[in-house]
């Protein structure tokens, strides 16, 4: 093990002091009156207290440190036919405990941590979009490659998700194939990547070493060693002694930078005997394009870095406003925002019944989802105040989509930006791309809706059903006397429903107007107006888009925290642990200062600790 | 002097196959049995296929009547009416390790490997240990072309399961090459069809022997990073290598094959070429390149035939001789209102809170899936091989690993076992087992009669009794 620094025992006695308290006041509580039904073994609702035993232990678990304590507030725990109840004095003592951990937690008071990234494997999105900036392919190579898996927050470019299994090795070295010979069947990019040929004053073996050391650097995002090199340069050799030609010779070695384990995954080299690092000006640029770009980092961000200079808070600064209106940047939208408000899943996923829904076309759906994209992309692009997700005047529509949502004069296939004179449409609640993703193949689901408010807007997901919840009808359209809702608020009365279900579903009646594909519309299936009344706990009711938004915009602390937490998550490429929740707190902060504007937050996320560090341990 | 190349003159050289050109590892053909019978002790190799069908079965329509010999198919088993003889039905089977954590990816992702994955959103996939079909092709797979073959129809779920705290990954496979090594199924008939019989190129020997150097020169490199990793990638890095190493392992199996000569039985370059035309006709692609290029979204039905149906080639050809298929992944809404009678989502009407109606849509989305199933079977057991046919050479498990999807129970999970496995299956019963049982002891059952050894898997250590 290696010798802790003084500061570093510092730190961590100042930590066990700290655990000792929550150990000694906290703990005891939790031991006594939650373990029965909330240890190990049974956990229920999901929840186990067992590992509250420290400070760490509850900074850890932080998620729901905040719910338990008002749970003990408001006496809802431990239940009413528990054998043993705690006084009065036991409960306002556990309960400013726990508040003193989640504040000790947001403050930061606790050795800070810019955390570990595990090695990440180019996802396809990433590969497609390398492959083209490097080669200059405009087809896309991984097409056949699977799709990846999601780890952390919900990104499919944590390194932990992803594999590398046989199948997709051997595609790997298929699609290699692939893009060198697309590169030698065009002597315009053939020129771009062989850069050198050999003259009298230049041997075929120079020439050959030029053109692998430019384009081995620039596909491993670094440097190229000679220990690297040499094995290609004896490939090349062994193919010209055998006859090839100077530019066949090179075929193969330049094949291999598209397998080669430098490409495929973003290392970020260690730095032993540091507890934690700056890390290099070549790992920095990587993180900043395949954060902004997903894609490999273009001339300028490698000659910042191999001037030292990319590191510079101004350069750093001027570098991503640059970046962020590059065109490239709209992968911020397709993948970042795609996976965090899951309207990437109208890609595939979604399944409106074709029968029910005749006008949902092919054309339709890729309409809704370039909405979706061409809004956050927008957001970004004209710097507009992160809330306009929320609400907004305008959004973007083609023909197709204006005729969807009655929307009048818009004519021909391109997207373009439409002024909203109705309120409830604006902002992503209103999208269709949203509103069919939460629905069912014949109906709406204001449960679902109202859960992807909550989990997807708000970053407070509902616990999960039990086991024998039951669910509604497939399809609204029933002969039955009860009507859909009616027979959804009758779901909720059974006492082991009502918890949860009373703050999920009104989120959703309010949605009720907007049907499965996202129309508006004044009667339900089966030709009933429609309730969309909704009263939420603490008798706050709102019955249409516009009021509910109203309702999210003058309470934004969470939907503010959920965005910087989610965008942090994708740009670090890994599950966010307990000691980034300081870090968050502060990008809200400075997002406030800065009107809230979406460059502001993409701006406060390059600049932050976990951005630029690495450190030992995760 | 026993002469290896003996087939180039007992056999008729290939035909010119039309569309689809093939490469295959020798096919167990009639003329070739002498030559075969040699080294494979005058059996076939047996074949194990699992297919697995999410969201569970309708309990009350699943268990047939009576047991041993003496039973009647249930309904939803009874479009394997014609197949009776063939099949082992089991009851009472269960895997211990899956009754915790949450009430799908527990049960999907351990449906093979018999253990309790690690619940987690990313940063710790684990399995905890090997599926059974890759324990089988990590011993019986290395003289085919492919150790085993992953299929199915959906990409793999995205996101995070927010509701449970589990990557939704976890769902989408149940085949893993180690406990943190998930296969994933390839979804894209074409881009199957031409992995398993691709056309040589011309000069195929070249090619080989250029992949070999470019995946020699990639491997020394990632052999030096090793050392300067930490674990996390280090772990990362060893899986990168042990996937090049069998990529290499393939490229020499194919210029083996090719050495010896390409000898294809007739029949079965027809059936391959008709596969290749059916895959067009389904995906309804301008070119082979969009083909291939696409995500397959086309006639769920046709779809899961072709897959099969790729499955059974697959076998045949001996390109493979374990593989798996996913009708869906776990949680699946795939929309089954292209059934008579059906409204609505898979995983939605499964839980179906005991409606007489819901029931009566679920009952069908399982009968559905029982149908495919009792077609490949028919495929299977048109196919001749020596005195039997490609089934009897063969076990195809079908099931489910839990039973209600309404309650998520991971008791009695419904489980089918087809083919005789070259005489070491008994087959025409019901078994009902004590309650309790170890799925897994099936498995070890299974993998037994594979002439695959294990000593333990999951909660089992010893194989199902009478199988045989």
């Amino acid at each position: 093990m290696r010798c802790l620094t003084p500061i570093a025992l510092l730190l961590s006695s100042g930590l066990l002091a700290a655990q000792d308290r929550f150990a000694e006041k906290a703990a005891p509580f939790l031991q006594k009156y939650c373990y029965e039904c909330h240890d190990e073994k049974e956990s229920k609702g999901g929840i186990d207290v067992h590992t509250l035993t420290s400070t760490l232990g509850a900074y850890k678990q932080h998620q729901f440190l905040k719910s338990l304590a008002s749970q003990v507030e408001n006496r809802k725990m431990p239940p009413r036919d528990a054998e043993e109840h705690p006084s009065d004095d036991e409960r306002k003592a556990v309960v400013s405990e726990l508040r003193a951990v989640l504040k000790s937690l947001e403050e930061g008071n606790f050795p800070r941590n810019p955390g570990r990234p595990t090695v990440r494997r180019l996802n396809r999105n990433e590969y497609n979009l390398t492959v083209r900036e490097l080669f200059g392919i405009d087809f896309q190579a991984g097409r056949e490659f699977p799709e990846d898996g999601a780890g952390g927050e919900g990104f499919d470019n944590v390194g932990d998700s992803l594999f590398v299994q046989p199948s997709l090795l051997e595609k790997y070295l298929a699609a290699s194939k692939k893009v060198i010979e697309s590169v030698y069947a065009s002597p315009e990019r053939k020129s771009r990547v062989i850069l050198m040929t050999p003259t009298e004053k230049l041997p075929p073996d120079k020439a050959a070493r030029g053109v692998l050391t430019v384009q081995a650097s620039l596909a491993f995002r670094r440097k190229v060693t000679d220990e690297e090199l040499a094995p290609m340069l004896a490939l090349f050799q062994k193919q010209l002694a055998a006859g090839a030609s100077y530019e066949d010779a090179l075929r193969l070695p330049l094949q291999s930078l598209l397998v080669h384990p430098s490409f495929l995954f973003r290392f970020e080299a260690d730095q032993p005997g540091k507890t934690e690092w700056r890390i290099s000006d070549f790992e920095l640029a990587s993180r900043l394009s395949y954060f902004l770009w997903a894609s490999m980092p273009d001339r300028a961000l490698f000659k910042l870095a191999n001037d030292g200079k990319l590191s510079d808070p101004a350069v750093l600064r001027s570098e991503v406003l640059r970046m962020l209106a590059d065109p490239k940047a709209e992968s911020m939208s397709r993948f970042f925002a795609g996976q965090w408000l899951g309207f990437d899943e109208l890609r595939e996923v979604a399944e409106p019944d074709p029968k029910r829904y005749p006008t949902f076309t092919p054309g339709l759906r890729s309409a809704m989802y370039r909405e979706s994209v061409d809004f956050f992309s927008n957001l970004i692009r004209a710097n507009r105040p992160v809330l306009d997700l929320v609400a907004a005047d305008y959004t973007f529509v083609n023909e197709e989509l204006a005729t969807h949502y009655g929307i009048a004069g818009v004519s021909g296939p391109q997207m373009r930006k439409v002024p909203l004179t109705d309120p409830n449409r604006g902002g992503i609640i209103g999208q269709a791309s949203i509103l069919t993703t939460t629905s069912m193949p014949l109906r709406t689901s204001p449960v679902k809706r109202g859960k992807w408010i909550l989990n997807n807007l708000l970053g407070t997901p509902p616990p999960p059903p039990p086991p024998n919840a039951g669910v509604l009808p497939a399809d609204d359209k029933s002969a039955a006397k009860l009507s859909f809702r009616e027979q959804l608020e009758q779901h909720r009365k059974q006492p082991n429903c009502a918890g949860c279900h009373e703050k999920i579903d009104p989120l959703g009646f309010g949605l009720e107007n907007f049907d499965a594909i996202g129309r508006w519309r004044s009667t339900d299936a089966n030709g009933k107006p429609v309730d969309s009344m909704a009263r939420l706990p603490g008798d706050i009711t709102f019955s249409t888009p516009s009021e509910l938004k109203k309702l999210l915009l003058e309470s934004d602390e969470l939907f503010l925290r959920n965005i910087a937490r989610k965008m942090l998550a994708y740009a670090l490429g890994r599950p966010l642990e307990y000691y980034d929740e300081p870090v968050i707190i502060d990008l809200v902060k400075k997002l406030r200062q800065n009107d809230l504007k979406t460059q502001s937050l993409i701006l406060s996320i390059v600049e932050s600790h976990p951005f630029q560090n690495r450190s030992a341990k995760r | 002097m026993s002469n290896l190349n003996l087939n180039k003159w007992l056999l008729p050289r290939r035909s010119f196959l039309r569309g689809a050109g093939a490469t295959l590892a020798l096919p167990f053909l009639e003329s070739m049995r002498p030559l075969l019978a040699a080294g494979l002790g005058g059996s076939y190799p047996v074949r194990i296929g699992l297919l697995y069908m999410p969201n569970g079965v309708r309990a009350d329509r699943w268990t047939p009547e009576g047991d041993g010999s003496r039973f009647k198919l249930s309904p939803i088993l009874s479009p394997l009416e014609k197949h009776r003889e063939d099949l082992l039905i089991f009851t009472g089977l269960q895997n211990k390790a899956s009754f915790t954590g949450d009430g799908h990816y527990v049960k999907t992702a351990g449906w093979l490997t018999g253990t309790t994955i690690t619940k987690t959103t990313g940063s710790d996939i684990n399995a905890n240990g090997i599926s059974m079909d890759q324990i089988a092709a990590a011993q019986i797979g290395n003289s085919t072309k492919l150790p085993s073959l992953e299929l199915g129809t959906e990409p793999i779920t995205s996101g995070i399961d927010t509701n449970v705290n589990y990557t939704r990954l976890y769902g989408s496979h149940i085949s893993w090459k180690t406990s943190t090594v998930p296969l994933p199924c390839e979804i894209n008939p074409r881009v199957a069809f031409d992995r398993l019989f691709r056309a040589p190129s011309a000069n195929a020997g070249k090619q080989a022997s250029a992949d070999k150097s470019v995946l020699d020169l990639v491997q020394s490199d990632a052999k030096r990073l090793q050392g300067k990793l930490g674990t996390a990638d280090k772990q990362k890095l060893e899986q990168y290598l042990e996937s090049i190493r069998e990529v290499e392992r393939r490229i020499e199996q194919e210029a083996a094959t090719l050495g010896a000569g390409e000898n294809l039985p007739a029949e079965l370059l027809k059936q391959m070429d008709a596969l290749d035309k059916r895959i067009s006709k389904g995906m309804g692609k301008a070119s082979r390149e969009e083909e291939l290029n696409s995500r397959p979204r086309f006639d769920h039905t046709e779809h899961c035939r072709i897959m099969t149906e790729l499955m059974v080639l697959a076998f045949w050809s001996d390109s493979t001789r374990v593989a798996s298929f996913m009708f869906g992944n776990d949680v699946t809404g795939r929309n089954f209102s292209f059934l008579d009678g059906v409204n609505g989502g898979h995983h939605e009407i499964s839980h179906h809170s005991n409606d007489a109606t819901k029931l009566a849509q679920y009952e069908k989305i399982n009968r559905w899936h029982v149908e495919q199933y009792a077609g490949m079977l028919d495929r299977m057991s048109e196919i001749k091989e020596g005195d039997g046919t490609l089934l009897d050479h063969s076990m195809i498990a079908f099931g489910s690993p839990i039973r209600d999807g309404n309650a998520h129970d991971p008791k009695n999970v419904p489980i089918v076992v087809a083919g005789k496995a070259n005489g070491g299956l008994r087959t025409g019963r019901h078994i009902v087992s004590d309650e309790g049982t170890p799925l897994c002891s099936l498995w070890m059952g299974l993998l037994d009669k594979a002439g695959v050894k294990t000593g333990k898997l999951g909660d089992a250590t010893t194989p199902l009794r009478n199988l045989g």
